[in-house]
């Protein structure tokens, strides 16, 4: 309780002390004139001309010596940052997800009148409030980290992006204020035009949250894909040049979609935990609905992020096709089948978690034989997807087969395959979810029986043409087309989603129970999926995001500001996955914390005030 | 006639791991251990998932794992599985470990060369080499004949000892080789490489080999010093001849 | 308590089997260890140094071969390239500025974008732009000893007189 009161001053502390350290960076080298080039016409010139003005205000990046890094004894400085930066990203992107469909829920609950929203939309906030301070003060400990362990860094940083840096400062001072209101002020804004009014607060709380990303993404994508700058790292003196780099746009895109999916994901392994100790009906009835709302979110965004993925990844090779080239091909090679592995886990425990749902209703029973072909599909395109191109293999079978690929399993480790594997999973996760939709219902218009033949021959029709295209384009036809044959496998696949989605509107716009519905019917074991969902996301985040920092080598700022330190080199994956799970651990250890801290303030009388 | 759970369970997971083995046993290629433990994995996960996904079908997947460890009267199975399964894990374990069958590991049997190789004073460019013998072949088969049969001299003076007389990988030494000399014959090896590729595998030999072509190291020898220019090139052409496989063209 | 116990004895084995995934069973493949730190290469004295300096800036630390290659089409051959220089800048479609294959060779270096060999374009800009970074900066950061030694390598490799770089050649254009 008094922790959670706490928290605005710890925040405005953490914020107070990041101002200070920003302008203390950013004083000597005139930042804050930067956002009016004096002469934009010559910044825009060609490197050769370019020796005047604009080039003279801004030095080049400095060419640093490994005594330029100061040391701690005790404390590798890589890893410090690390930690500091993987906790600070786990925890923002949870307290920015947790704003959107909390906004959401709060939306469907006034368009409703469903007061079950809005308490779930309120039990949201009051379990993620005390977040919102840690993420304050890991992101206080990263910028502290990162200035005493890499002070010209950051000195050449904030000479670019001082003005951007006062800018985060000031728009975090004003989402901690819209927080507060938004939150202490659920219950009195409560009725009538003051819940609009609520809920434009909401609003101003995403656009706050959303902003504050976008700016830091800039300087993140700026280190990797650095432009406004020459080539010897002097700035052009236009901010907007080096936050509008390649990877900006895509990065942005991507983080925000993976964000939801993570928050829902948090708060899915939350209800999962509350379900399983809830000792009333009622309890586990209003966990379950919250685990499965919870988990429809995340796997809901789960699914257009690879097409974000594609394009960050297309970006990076447009900029330079050698950190591409070190993406896909050489040594992380084999993270991406370490990725498929967790992602095809993500996909079984969803799938699983839907099956499970079937025994909600009565009427689920007559579903339940279906799942085994879904398995099936599933786990054939599964194994097809984590099929690495070159194998790991013993001298004797490398013997057997004279060479580092197989005849049979070659075929499968290229992209067209991949491909067409992820599309087909993507449709029975579909598939599982329309089974489960169907659980509760019965049809009872009469031409019920021709809609459901027409999804089943779209249905089948998609997966005919999904192999079609990724079997003929992919190793009949020249390279060109190898890697366009997925752009029309994902329409398609979207096609289905969409016109099957429509015509079971259409169907079951009119129909009958099946059986009781209940809530909280849902074996024990079910909640351990909406775990894994949680534990398999937070890992994932950590290692994508290490590939993504690590394709950047020896480079601070890529191709301008050379690592120098003793830490330049590129670690192993295997090094990176023992980090990332003990930072996993940790954060999985303040998580448990925060909702225990949450739940002494928001305890209340048994039963009362929740809504059923 | 329903067959029990347990008995599903095991018969899946069996006719899988049967189909896994099949390309190996049947044909020859087998699919990697490192493949096939994955496959496994998920395979049997994947399973468990379908049969405990309604509680009447967890209840009988595992009624007998409970009566096996709750039955009083079923003492004498229960002892006897608990020393069974833990030496299995052990066996399976020691599998994984045991030197034998060597370590497996990522390796690149033809790495890709280099654009330029310098050997007998002067510079080869591997991506325009040709074999200067190889005109001979239409222009006069006596002569190309005259020049495989010089060749076969040289192979059998130097490299049968490890690439065998049959030209099969399996000379009186390869036995002690890791990784094992390659064979000739077949569709794996020469017919996929140009001959410019095989000239700088011998000229160069294993310590010329690249970095990707590790960890375990050949033990091929390079060739310059005790070959000259044409007898790489005439045994180039023997090894072709004699295995009946053709070049593959330079380029792509 | 004992649901606690459970959720997080689950939780710890998922995060151990990734764990144990990603450190044991796939290839442990170690990164390349990042080039060493001192930069500008002293100027060989005779051409032949020059030639060798450059041999070794192509194929390390120039990173030229991991596009100019046979087998990944991401850029045109090299091989012969002192003759086929010669050829393209008397070409039609030559639009740089060189006059001779070793100023169309630097030119390609810091300048990729001056001349785009058809065909080897960024994709949607006609050939107007190159993929290639200027060699001077980016990431591989070249000297001028190391472009004149590139050059070399490119002239003694087509039996041409070395003319770029060495005391002979005058002062190097900078």
């Amino acid at each position: 309780m008094a922790f959670v009161k706490k928290a605005p001053f710890i925040s405005v502390l953490a914020l107070s002390a990041l101002l200070v350290l920003i302008s203390f960076l950013s004083g000597p080298s005139k930042a804050f004139s930067a956002d009016t080039p004096s002469s934009p016409v010559i910044s825009s010139q060609t490197h050769d001309a370019g020796v005047t003005a604009a080039q003279a205000a801004y030095p080049p990046a400095p060419k640093l010596k490994a005594e330029d890094y100061p040391k701690v004894k005790g404390l590798n400085p890589r890893l410090t940052v690390w930690m500091a930066a993987q906790m600070h990203l786990w925890f923002a992107a949870f307290v920015l997800a947790v704003p959107i469909f909390v906004f959401i829920f709060e939306a469907i609950g006034m368009a409703k009148k469903d007061r079950r929203y809005d308490s779930t939309a309120y039990e949201f906030m009051r379990v993620s409030m005390v977040a919102y301070s840690i993420t304050a003060i890991t992101g206080g400990l990263l910028l502290l980290s990162l200035i005493v362990f890499y002070p010209d860094l950051m000195k050449y940083l904030a000479s670019i992006f001082g003005p951007t840096m006062i800018l985060y400062a000031l728009i975090f001072f004003a989402e901690t204020g819209v927080l507060y209101t938004y939150y202490y002020g659920w219950h009195a804004l409560d009725r009538g035009a003051r819940k609009w009014a609520h809920l434009f607060l909401g609003f101003l709380l995403n656009l706050s949250g959303t902003a504050l990303m976008f700016i830091a993404n800039a300087w993140v994508t700026f280190m990797m894909t650095p432009a406004g700058v020459d080539i010897r790292g002097a700035f052009d003196g236009n901010v907007w040049h080096a936050v509008h780099n390649h990877l900006w746009s895509p990065m942005n895109l991507h983080r925000f979609i993976a964000n939801i999916a993570y928050g829902g994901s948090i708060v899915g392994a939350y209800a999962a935990y509350k379900f399983l100790s809830s000792n009333t009906d009622e309890d586990r009835a209003h966990y379950d609905w919250m685990g499965y709302a919870a988990n429809f979110v995340a796997i809901g965004a789960l699914l257009p992020l690879p097409f974000a993925g594609y394009w960050l990844t297309a970006e990076i090779y447009a900029y330079s096709q050698q950190m591409g080239i070190n993406l896909m091909g050489g040594v992380f090679a084999w993270l991406f089948i370490v990725q498929a592995v967790l992602i095809g886990a993500l996909f079984l425990a969803a799938n699983y978690y839907l099956w499970c749902g079937l025994s909600r209703s009565e009427g689920g029973r007559r579903y339940t034989k279906y799942i085994k072909y879904i398995a099936f599909a599933l786990t054939v395109s599964f194994l097809v997807w984590f099929t690495p191109h070159t194998l790991v293999l013993k001298p004797s079978e490398a013997q057997a087969l004279g060479g580092q690929y197989h005849p049979y399993l070659g075929p499968l480790g290229l992209m067209p395959a991949k491909n067409t594997a992820v599309n087909i999973m993507l449709l029975f996760t579909y598939l599982s979810f329309l089974l489960y939709r169907r659980s509760n219902r019965i049809a009872i218009s009469s031409w019920a029986i021709y809609g459901k033949a027409t999804q089943a021959a779209i249905f089948v029709s998609a997966i005919a043409n999904i192999v079609y295209l990724g079997v003929y384009y992919g190793y009949f036809t020249n390279t060109v087309y190898k890697v366009a044959s997925s752009v029309p496998q994902v329409v398609t696949t979207l096609f289905v989603i969409v016109s099957c989605s429509l015509i079971e509107a259409a169907i079951y716009r009119r129909s009958e129970e099946a059986g009781p519905y209940r809530w909280g019917r849902m074996p024990e074991r079910s909640q351990y999926a909406l775990f894994l969902i949680a534990v398999t996301f937070t890992w994932l985040m950590g290692l994508m995001g290490f590939v993504r920092s690590a394709i950047r080598q020896h480079w601070h700022v890529y191709s301008v500001m050379r690592d120098a330190s003793p830490d330049a080199f590129t670690p192993t994956i295997g090094y990176a996955a023992r980090v990332v799970s003990v930072g996993t651990i940790i954060f999985m250890a303040i998580v448990i914390f925060i909702f225990w801290v949450s739940n002494l303030s928001g305890r209340r009388p048994h039963g009362g005030g929740r809504a059923g | 006639m329903k067959i029990p759970k347990p008995l599903q369970f095991i018969i899946v997971v069996l006719v899988v791991y049967g189909l896994l083995k099949a390309p190996g046993l049947l044909l020859g290629k087998p699919i990697p251990q490192s493949v096939i433990f994955m496959y496994m994995l998920f395979v049997v996960i994947a399973v468990l998932l379908v049969m405990t996904a309604t509680d009447e079908s967890t209840e009988e997947l595992f009624a007998p794992v409970r009566a096996l460890v709750e039955d009083p009267s079923k003492r004498l199975i229960r002892n006897v599985v608990f020393i069974i399964l833990p030496l299995t894990a052990g066996y399976i374990a020691y599998g994984f470990t045991k030197t034998g069958g060597g370590q497996a590991g990522l390796r690149s049997v033809h790495p890709a060369p280099p654009l330029e190789m310098r050997a007998y004073g002067k510079a080869f460019d591997l991506s325009t080499l040709v074999n200067p013998l190889r005109r001979l072949e239409k222009e006069d088969p006596a002569e190309f004949k005259r020049n495989v049969e010089e060749g076969g001299a040289v192979y059998f003076r130097n490299c049968f000892f490890c690439h065998g007389d049959k030209l099969d990988g399996i000379g009186h030494y390869a036995h002690a080789l890791t990784p094992p000399p390659l064979p000739f014959k077949g569709r794996d090896t020469i017919a996929q490489l140009s001959e410019s590729y095989l000239f700088w595998r011998i000229v160069k030999g294993g310590v010329g080999l690249p970095q990707e072509a590790g960890p375990a190291e050949s033990s091929m020898p390079a060739w310059e010093e005790d070959l000259r220019e044409d007898e790489v090139w005439k045994v180039i052409t023997f090894l072709y001849d004699y295995t009946g496989n053709r070049p593959r063209p330079l380029g792509r | 308590m004992s649901n606690f116990l459970k959720v997080a004895a689950f939780s710890l084995f998922i995060i151990g089997v990734y764990t144990f995934f990603a450190d044991r069973l796939i290839p442990p493949i170690a990164p390349q260890a990042p080039p060493p730190l001192t930069e500008v290469a002293a100027r060989p004295m005779t051409a032949d140094g020059l030639a060798r300096l450059g041999e070794e800036v192509f194929k390390g630390k120039g990173a030229c071969t991991l596009c100019h290659n046979p087998v990944g089409g991401r850029a045109p051959l090299l091989d012969g390239i002192i003759i086929k220089a010669n050829e393209r800048i008397k070409g039609p479609g030559y639009r740089g500025g060189a006059k001779d294959a070793a100023e169309y060779i630097r030119e390609s270096m810091v300048n990729p974008s001056a001349y785009v060999v058809p065909g080897f374009g960024v994709a949607g800009t006609h050939d107007t732009k190159s993929p290639m970074p200027d060699v001077r900066g980016s990431e591989i950061g070249l000297s001028e000893v190391e472009i004149d030694a590139v050059i070399a390598y490119f002239q003694r490799s087509a039996g041409v007189e070395v003319t770029v770089g060495s005391p002979a050649a005058g002062p190097e254009g900078k």
